[in-house]
């Protein structure tokens, strides 16, 4: 936010600026108008795992459990504790750290992972024997940044006239947008950009392509 | 003008949450809309339309994200703005008497008095209280080129399990914005310049040509680009991604080397609402009694203690002219070295700020873009003042990369807007777009009534979205007043939700909704529906 964002920058000005007294008291907020909204609901009983990028090494998990799913979970399980599983996509889906958690916790920083793949969580109900239930609801691919500089190098150019308004590139003419479906393809197995339009809305769950090292081909079409 | 060797984009973010609150006469919040106006907006309309008067030759671009131009647009918060500046040359009139044997600070007091009646003066018989339209004109007469900005600022990569989402975010401000200015936003300010793969998708859609990343959205792209941040890229889509050239920004935003922190620059801390006995302020201050910010400040940041020295606005005046004519040098030698490099490519120095850091917080800023665009125009021939628009029409050959998700907060990722002060808020918001989208895809035909319901819940969900309120959380300033907009938001989204599912609408109550939180009059719900 610009004006807090701001304020921080002031704040570290070289010379240090005086703060009267009482600047960073919380000024009152006036009392709410009471509309009888209510609170937040604690849960929304959705049997849910969502995992959100946060930085290239760390992904945050959320989850929300339906009471009854993790009641039926825990039934005869010895020693019962609860898991979060944390899958990387290679190959195949491997799996690359396990945290015990409390559920009640309700979410989980998970630190120092690979920067650039993608990853998925389960929450896992493990007993002392080895018994292992998954919980319903396991989260969607999600990817971290690449960290630092390409390792592909591969100068491809296009031009883009700018009279032509980009929807109109875009069209049932272009299937796809502006450039050569040769360059899009690649340039989507590059960067697992074709996972946007999958939502955790309806459509189904879908991991991003592995990241090729270099293009095999060059692009065609407009590149120079 | 010879053939530049290069360009530099000048770029202002101009951006404030929507904070409105009819339902009390007074509301502190919506005083930072008021300081903007005062200190940021007004000033740099002055700086801009007199250069355009002279017939100076310059170009920039500039965000006015949605929600600032939906609040001045507002005849409510105008209407207490002329208030607000009525009050201030009434203060700056006490305090020429106040200070009439003091002459460390009487001139200082002339000055005030002069700076608000004649912002007064812009305000209402210049720009008719319409600051929208005189942003606009200045576009039209091809000084400015206006972006728009995420329909509430909301940070679209937490956003990204839900495109429909990040769609309604985009095209609701793509929409606002033809309203207001009456043509497409030829760019976009991604909410925090937070970008993730694929959502260059959507801006296509909305013929948004380009946008802005920090720094490593471009450097860390894939694939590697041939000339760093100095050249665009274009993204699979089309739109093209400017990076944040981190050298010129530094000589504005660096605690180190920041010009903002020139000992001869006006001190933001002392300001008479806390300096001066508090009988004679009161009429000024918070009608609970608290102190506050009034606007008027007699010192200047003088040195790292707490002794300041009076503020000479001469002094600081030439100062700013000599830090422009910094900047200037610094940009030609930097665009001299770039073109030697790029083999035959004309390099782009992209500097964005936000707009509020010039006058708010770095009073004398928008004088430092006065001379700014003066020098450049008058005093090199190296490079010229360009918006990316105009490179992107000059120079339509591109490399085609995909940058990384990034953002220019702390770290230059997400952590922001996601570590354990704010993250509560994702389940609650990410819950809110799910029926959003349900609601609009299921209820194909609604009644009149339901329709206004859908709309509004619509509106909840973007203004629970504002990225404005997590960063508030982060940063511990504030904290219960972002806490409790995003409750409100969620809470009255989940209301008319539940009202729908039971098709009974509560029209009165909606009614008041609409009322309160009135963005985007034009929204329709159906942007949410999946394609």
């Amino acid at each position: 936010m610009a004006r807090v964002r701001g304020e921080e920058a002031v704040r570290d000005a070289p010379h240090q600026l005086q703060e009267p007294g009482g600047w960073e008291e919380e000024p009152p907020v006036p009392p709410l108008h009471d509309e009888g909204l209510g609170e937040l609901p604690w849960t929304y009983g959705d049997d849910l795992l969502v995992a959100l990028p946060r930085d290239p090494q760390t992904l945050f998990v959320y989850w929300d459990q339906a009471r009854a799913s993790v009641d039926a979970a825990f039934v005869g399980v010895r020693g019962a504790r609860a898991q979060l599983w944390i899958f990387a996509r290679g190959a195949q889906w491997d799996r690359v750290r396990v945290v015990d958690v409390a559920l009640e916790a309700r979410g989980w920083y998970v630190h120092d992972l690979e920067p650039g793949r993608a990853y998925r969580a389960e929450l896992h109900v493990v007993g002392a024997d080895g018994q292992d239930r998954v919980l319903p609801g396991p989260s969607i691919g999600t990817a971290l940044p690449p960290k630092g500089p390409s390792p592909i190098i591969d100068d491809r150019f296009a031009a883009l006239p700018w009279e032509v308004p980009l929807p109109k590139l875009m069209g049932p003419g272009v299937p796809g947008g502006p450039f050569s479906e040769e360059a899009r393809t690649l340039l989507a197995s590059l960067s697992g950009w074709d996972r946007f339009g999958h939502s955790r809305s309806g459509a189904a769950p879908s991991a991003p392509a592995d990241r090729p090292t270099s293009p095999s081909r060059p692009f065609g079409g407009e590149g120079k | 003008m010879a053939a530049p060797r290069g360009y530099v984009a000048l770029h202002l973010h101009a951006h404030l949450p929507f904070v409105r609150h009819p339902e009390y006469e007074d509301f502190l919040e919506e005083d930072w809309l008021y300081e903007a106006i005062t200190e940021t907006y007004l000033p740099l309309l002055r700086v801009f339309d007199r250069a355009a008067d002279e017939g100076i030759a310059f170009r920039i671009s500039l965000t006015m994200s949605p929600p600032l131009v939906a609040m001045l647009r507002d005849d409510l918060l105008m209407g207490r703005y002329a208030r607000r500046l009525d009050q201030l040359c009434e203060l700056s009139e006490k305090e020429i008497h106040r200070t009439r044997h003091d002459p460390a600070f009487h001139d200082l007091a002339h000055h005030y008095r002069q700076e608000f009646f004649e912002l007064r003066r812009l305000f209402h018989d210049r720009y008719h209280r319409d600051l929208v339209g005189a942003f606009r004109r200045l576009e039209e007469a091809g000084r400015l080129e206006l972006l728009t900005c995420g329909a509430t600022h909301g940070f679209l990569p937490l956003m990204q399990q839900y495109p429909e989402a990040v769609r309604a975010q985009v095209a609701v401000a793509a929409a606002h914005h033809r309203r207001h200015f009456g043509k497409d936003p030829a760019g976009i300010w991604l909410p925090e310049c937070g970008y993730f793969p694929g959502v260059e998708q959507v801006l296509a859609e909305e013929n948004i040509r380009y946008f802005f990343v920090d720094t490593h959205g471009v450097t860390d792209a894939t694939p590697r680009p041939r000339h760093g941040v100095y050249a665009p890229l274009y993204t699979p889509a089309g739109p093209a991604a400017f990076a944040r050239d981190s050298e010129s920004s530094m000589q504005v935003w660096s605690a180190e080397s920041g010009y903002p922190g020139d000992p001869e620059y006006r001190e933001f801390y002392r300001d008479i609402g806390w300096d001066l006995d508090f009988d004679y302020v009161k009429p000024y201050v918070q009608p609970t009694g608290a102190r506050k910010n009034v606007g008027i400040k007699y010192f200047r940041i003088t040195g790292k203690t707490p002794h300041k020295e009076p503020y000479s606005p001469q002094r600081a005046a030439e100062r700013a002219a000599s830090h422009a004519g910094n900047f200037m040098y610094n940009r030609e030698r930097q665009i001299e070295h770039l073109a030697g490099t790029m083999g035959g490519t004309r390099p782009i120095v992209v500097s964005p700020y936000d707009a509020e850091l010039y006058g708010h917080w770095w009073y004398e800023g928008p004088q430092f873009i006065d001379y700014l665009i003066r020098k450049v125009a008058f005093d090199q021939q190296v490079f010229k003042l360009a918006t990316p628009g105009d490179y992107l029409r000059e120079n339509p050959e591109q490399q085609l990369a995909t940058p990384p998700l990034c953002s220019w907060g702390a770290g230059g990722y997400a952590a922001v807007w996601l570590d354990g002060t704010n993250d509560w808020i994702y389940r609650h918001l990410h819950k809110a777009a799910e029926r959003m989208i349900a609601l609009a895809n299921e209820i194909q035909l609604p009644t009149p009534l339901e329709r206004r319901a859908l709309d509004q819940a619509a509106r909840e969900l973007l203004l629970a979205q504002s990225s404005d309120w997590a960063f508030i959380m982060k940063t511990g300033t504030m904290v219960e007043y972002a806490i409790r907009r995003t409750k409100e938001h969620v809470l009255r989204f989940t209301r008319l939700h539940d009202q729908l599912r039971a098709h009974q609408v509560d029209e009165v109550w909606l009614r008041s909704v609409e009322s309160r939180d009135n963005i985007f009059p034009e929204i329709d719900h159906t942007v949410y529906r999946s394609r």
